[in-house]
């Protein structure tokens, strides 16, 4: 009979030989095995003590952990005697000094943590009743010894000042700052004045008034019948004096209107750390959860996340580009993050922008969404291979009274989504319009690029508001100096007096658009100027002119004579060389920083009008010429910086001129290319009628 | 298992032995010298799908240095049937993790997928044995990954190139001499006709040993086994294994290294015997006792007594062919690196003085069943245990087993193991200082 078998299995398993083996075709799945979730028991003590047990005989190990469930707490000018007080409760108990309390964890080949809301411990399931009993004399009996809190506090500013030059920390604490405003628990920044100011007494009334049995839960993952766990909880929490939970609310950060640009410098930077985000209103339990998961996974999860197949495969700015999200009782946040080489600081940007734009308003394709919900699920199967995270999922249903089914159901909802629900989620929660952009990096080289895209407000390591970071002016160097360095630049002051007349053609585009324009200007001395601008198939679209007394200007048609402030500034705009004149026309200049130009040193100088208006004008430090004209007006959305630059200084007859010269205009950009100069060619006087 | 259970709750005496320590599996091997190794757990829906290959930087020609570890990143790279580049996403997009890593004596490669998909993770095991991609295109993206890593893992970790200088200084002919990363000239200077001779002649069958640990049937695992790796082809080619008698080391050598660091640092490496040994058991434990938990000897008096080390570990890096035991320490701001090492070395020598304490021994093995214990906790820990003591020792049973090979070492065996190895003139003493000192 045996052997009758064997032989039916050898002719079995040759017909599976003989089957043609296609290595070309990737195999398909079986059918999709069944997600068990795991059970639970949960029993409650006297005092309110929660106690949760997951019974796993797989391996004679057990672990216990204890969760404070409390409200956040705003720390103030203390901030990180909450923290520090979490791991005082390793430092020893009134029965067991901290020599003995870790021998005796040692010796049973223990572990055991603690954290401000939190104690951890694991260890053999023999040993579980000392584990327990550890455990609640840690929780019950702290000592806080002052030689230990001593200690902790040194390390504790040690290790900030270690951190202090970390990119990665000055980005956590600006980012948090300015996303929930430094008077929120989220965004408070530890430094090592608030340490140094923390008191033992602190620590304590922390745990005297926060760790209580009736807002806490005792998870018991493990080796262990759930009976047995309970009664050893009873036998050693059972005494745990209840208390009044401590409530404390706080108002929600304000969101932004538009894009909001933070920085903080980093002389040395090599890259730029930049984090986005904004902070979203979804709680434990929120049904738009699994939504949003699904449409974080296809945007920024991984290897496979959008932002990485962007910004790292296809663009190489970077090592890794990721997003995150995350559900809170009090406030949630959806976030990105990335490292990028500083010449791309800008450009990465924009495509962060760009892939959140477009998870909101392009439906992500099938692959996409198949692969997102196959990555997640097969997570969830195996994070469940851990007993404890079975045990979180109970722990989150209880305190967040979740429904008994929520983690099976998370599941069979997450399978049912659409590309639809993907986009609506990612509408509602990813708000590129109003973020928060930090960036710690080099700012002499990455700050500039980034003013285009808004206001930059600076901070300092510690999430404190600074001003722009300047490079400071050599000793001896005048303002006066620049414009003489200028003026030699340029050709000298004999050959610039020399030069009767100017007339000058350039070609320009609008960047972004397909329209050229082309553009003369016609100076003549001291002080008559003209300029029209036309566009292709348009004709004239823009004309500036003065005689030396009138002036005015047309745009698309509409004229307009120019008075009072706007004829002055016309008449200063039009005088010939009017850098050389500057101290004659009652300007006021400053000099008092320096500033790095499209990698150029540069003086800048404060240049005041009469009449109040100030510029700010870049000049070369090393070849003199001027690089940069910059002035900030107002306009109904805000500031906005108007700037001119000037590049590719081109010598014509001894004369030095920009050839390339881009205007930035709010959003808008200009590039002009010089075609043609003609100096001294005998312009009339006509021209320059109104 | 069960009636043992039985046992002791009729008996009454314990309630809470109930845990299974016992890992059952079965091992075969198929014709073409494949050793398989199956263990099958139902608790969880997913499979971990293996394969070591048995060949790490100590196989490489000398001048191909991190061809090893070079050849983990290329088997990403795809095969016949696979796509450049689409490895990886297709172990994600079907709801699977996975990853490599290459040591001196092996290099591992592992799929977590959902149970479901136990094809899926033969079919690219077997792709990756046949007919792996290996070709210049690969090639050459892989220098630049590979050139990243070594900068993002070793370069700008502080203190991270004690591995190359401790073992360069070890050894002198073995090729332990060479870590596992390797040299970028080496690689560079690697042509296309050396990356398919090291392919041919250690991505074989008869050098692999596939193992799986999860949710399976053991019979259509067999089957579908047969059905992707059966006619895999053995290896034609010798498979070499280094045969060299490195001398002693013949006295202590001692150097200093500027790294771009905050704190000084020492590291002591000590040659040690072949893992698997007594001796090296021995090693292990003294290890144990020196650094691991805050009631430790090391971590006791060096950064809770006297304060002289913000951080302390004695670790053992156990080899096939010997290895090297690690005591480090880096020093807190201010501390003179004269005393912090004479600090480091009175803990070495009572372990070659005194016989450790009763209690401290016991201390040691419950620590070290712990380890044992919680090292099975998941199908890949599993997989990959299984597959490492097949390979290093012919016994995968040790899964099971190996806590007894400590338990043998006593008291005595420590001290000995101590005096013959924990001594000056057999180890490398390095210095680490501040760049800019």
């Amino acid at each position: 009979m045996k052997n009758i078998i064997s032989l039916l299995l050898i002719c079995f398993s040759a017909n599976v030989l003989l089957a043609q083996l296609d290595r070309s075709k990737m195999p398909e799945a079986g059918p999709a095995p069944e997600i068990e979730f795991g059970e639970y028991k949960v029993y409650e003590l006297d005092n309110g003590l929660k106690v949760i047990v997951v019974e796993d005989h797989k391996l004679p190990r057990i672990a216990m952990s204890l969760t404070i469930d409390r409200d956040p707490i705003y720390e103030a000018d203390k901030a990180g005697y909450v923290s520090l007080a979490g791991e005082m409760l390793r430092q020893g108990t009134s029965n067991r000094p901290k020599d003995q309390l870790d021998e005796e964890i040692d010796f049973i080949g223990a572990s055991l943590s603690t954290g401000s809301s939190s104690v951890f411990t694991s260890g053999l399931s023999k040993y579980n009743e000392k584990l327990m009993e550890i455990m609640a004399d840690v929780v019950l009996n702290p000592a806080f010894p002052v030689e230990e809190f001593e200690k902790l506090k040194k390390q504790q500013i040690s290790a900030l000042q270690t951190a202090k030059d970390n990119p990665d920390q000055i980005a956590n604490n600006v980012f948090y700052s300015v996303l929930y405003g430094p008077d929120h628990p989220y965004g408070e920044v530890m430094t090592t004045k608030k340490v140094e100011s923390i008191q033992l007494e602190d620590c304590k009334q922390f745990y005297q008034n926060y760790w209580i049995p009736n807002q806490s839960y005792l998870t018991i993952v493990g080796d262990i019948k759930p009976k047995a766990a309970k009664k050893l909880a009873k036998k050693y929490f059972g005494q745990w004096k209840e208390g009044n939970i401590p409530r404390n609310s706080f108002e929600k950060p304000a969101v932004p209107e538009n894009l909001k640009l933070s920085f903080a410098n980093k002389d040395n930077a090599v890259q730029s750390v930049l984090s986005l985000g904004n902070t979203i209103e979804l709680k434990p339990g929120d049904p738009d959860i699994v939504k949003l998961a699904l449409a974080n996974q296809i945007l920024g999860v991984g290897s496979m996340g959008r932002l990485f197949l962007n910004i790292r495969e296809d663009k190489g700015y970077t090592y890794g580009a990721y997003s995150d999200y995350e559900y809170d009782k009090l406030i949630g946040s959806f976030t990105a993050s990335s490292s990028v080489r500083n010449e791309v600081t800008d450009s990465a940007i924009a495509e962060f922008l760009y892939e959140f734009n477009r998870i909101r308003t392009e439906p992500v394709s099938n692959e996409e969404l198949e692969g997102a919900k196959n990555f997640i699920i097969g997570a969830y199967g195996r994070s469940l291979e851990s007993p404890s995270t079975v045990a979180s999922f109970a722990l989150n249903i209880q305190r967040y009274n979740l429904p008994e089914d929520y983690y099976e159901n998370y599941l069979k909802r997450l399978q049912a989504l659409t590309a639809t629900d993907v986009m609506e989620a990612a509408k509602k929660y990813i708000k590129p319009g109003s973020m928060h952009i930090t960036v710690v990096g080099k700012a002499s080289e990455v700050a500039d690029k980034l003013e285009k895209l808004g206001p930059i407000q600076y901070y300092d390591d510690e999430g404190n508001k600074t001003e722009k970071p300047s490079i400071p002016v050599p000793e001896g160097v005048t303002a006066q100096m620049v414009i003489n360095n200028y003026i030699a630049a340029q050709g000298g002051k004999e050959k610039l007096e020399s030069i009767k007349d100017i007339r000058m053609k350039m070609d320009g585009e609008i960047a972004g658009t397909p329209m050229k324009l082309s553009t003369e200007m016609v100076r003549k001395r001291p002080n008559k100027y003209k300029m029209e601008v036309t566009a292709s198939g348009m004709g004239v679209v823009q004309k500036q002119v003065f005689d030396g007394t009138k002036g005015s200007q047309s745009a698309m048609g509409q004229s307009q004579t120019l008075e009072g402030e706007d004829l002055e500034d016309m008449k200063a705009e039009a005088t010939f060389n009017k850098e050389m004149k500057y101290s004659e026309m009652g300007y006021q200049l400053t000099l008092d920083r320096m500033a790095m130009v499209e990698g150029k040193k540069a003086y800048v100088l404060e240049v005041t009008s009469p009449s109040g208006n100030t510029f700010t004008e870049y000049y070369d430090a090393e070849s003199g010429f001027k690089l940069k004209e910059e002035q900030t007006i107002e306009t109904p959305q805000g500031e906005m910086i108007n700037a001119t630059s000037y590049a590719d200084y081109t010598d014509e007859d001894g004369y030095k001129y920009a050839k390339s010269i881009m205007i930035n205009s709010g959003p808008q950009v200009i590039k002009m290319t010089v075609t043609e100069v003609k100096l001294n060619s005998g312009v009339k006087d006509a021209e320059f009628a109104n | 298992m069960k009636k043992l259970l039985l046992a002791s709750l009729l008996s009454g005496l314990v309630i809470q032995s109930y845990g299974q320590t016992q890992i059952e599996f079965e091992e075969y091997t198929l014709d073409n010298g494949l050793h398989v190794i199956l263990h099958e757990d139902h608790s969880t829906p997913i499979v971990a799908v293996t394969v070591l290959y048995h060949v790490g930087s100590k196989n490489e020609k000398p001048g191909r240095t991190g061809f090893a570890h070079f050849f983990e990143h290329l088997m990403f790279e795809g095969s016949k049937n696979i796509e450049r580049g689409e490895f990886m996403k297709i172990v994600q997009s079907n709801g699977g993790e996975l990853n490599a890593n290459t040591t001196h004596d092996r290099t591992f490669y592992y799929e977590v997928l959902p149970s479901n998909q136990l094809e899926l993770g033969l079919w690219l095991e077997s792709e990756r044995m046949l007919h792996a991609t290996v070709d210049i295109e690969g090639v050459e993206t892989q220098r630049e990954v590979v050139k990243e890593e070594k900068r993002l893992r070793i370069d700008n970790q502080p203190y991270m190139s004690f591995m190359q200088n401790m073992f360069s200084k070890a050894y002198k002919v073995h090729p332990y001499k060479n870590i596992p990363i390797g040299s970028m000239e080496d690689l560079n200077a690697a042509e296309i006709g050396d990356f398919a001779d090291f392919y041919n002649t250690f991505y074989v069958p008869n050098n692999a040993t596939l193992s799986i640990a999860g949710d399976i049937d053991p019979d259509r695992a067999k089957e579908l086994i047969e059905k992707y790796f059966g006619s895999i082809p053995k290896g034609t080619k010798d498979i070499p294994q280094p045969d060299v008698n490195e001398p002693p080391l013949g006295g202590e050598v001692v150097d200093t290294v500027y790294d771009n660091i905050q704190l000084p640092a020492i590291f002591i490496g000590y040659r040690m015997p072949p893992q698997g040994t007594k001796d090296a058991y021995a090693l292990d434990m003294l290890t144990t006792l020196l650094s691991d938990g805050q009631s430790s000897r090391m971590y006791k008096s060096l950064v809770d007594d006297e304060q002289l080390a913000l951080f302390v570990q004695a670790f053992p890096f156990a080899l096939e062919q010997g290895g090297l035991f690690v005591t480090l320490g880096i020093a807190n701001m201010g501390v003179d690196l004269a005393s912090f090492r004479t600090g480091i070395d009175k803990q070495v020598a009572r372990v070659r003085d005194e016989l450790i304490t009763e209690r401290e021994y016991q201390k040691v093995l419950n620590k070290l069943e712990n380890d044992f214990i919680a090292s099975n906790s998941g199908v890949a820990g599993i997989a990959e245990n299984l597959a490492n003591y097949h390979v290093y020792f012919s016994d995968a049973n040790l899964i099971n087993t190996e806590i007894e090979k400590y338990r043998e070492v006593t008291r005595e065996d420590l001290q000995q193991a101590a005096r013959k190895y924990l001594v000056n003139n057999n180890r490398v003493l390095l210095y680490y200082l501040p760049q800019n000192q």
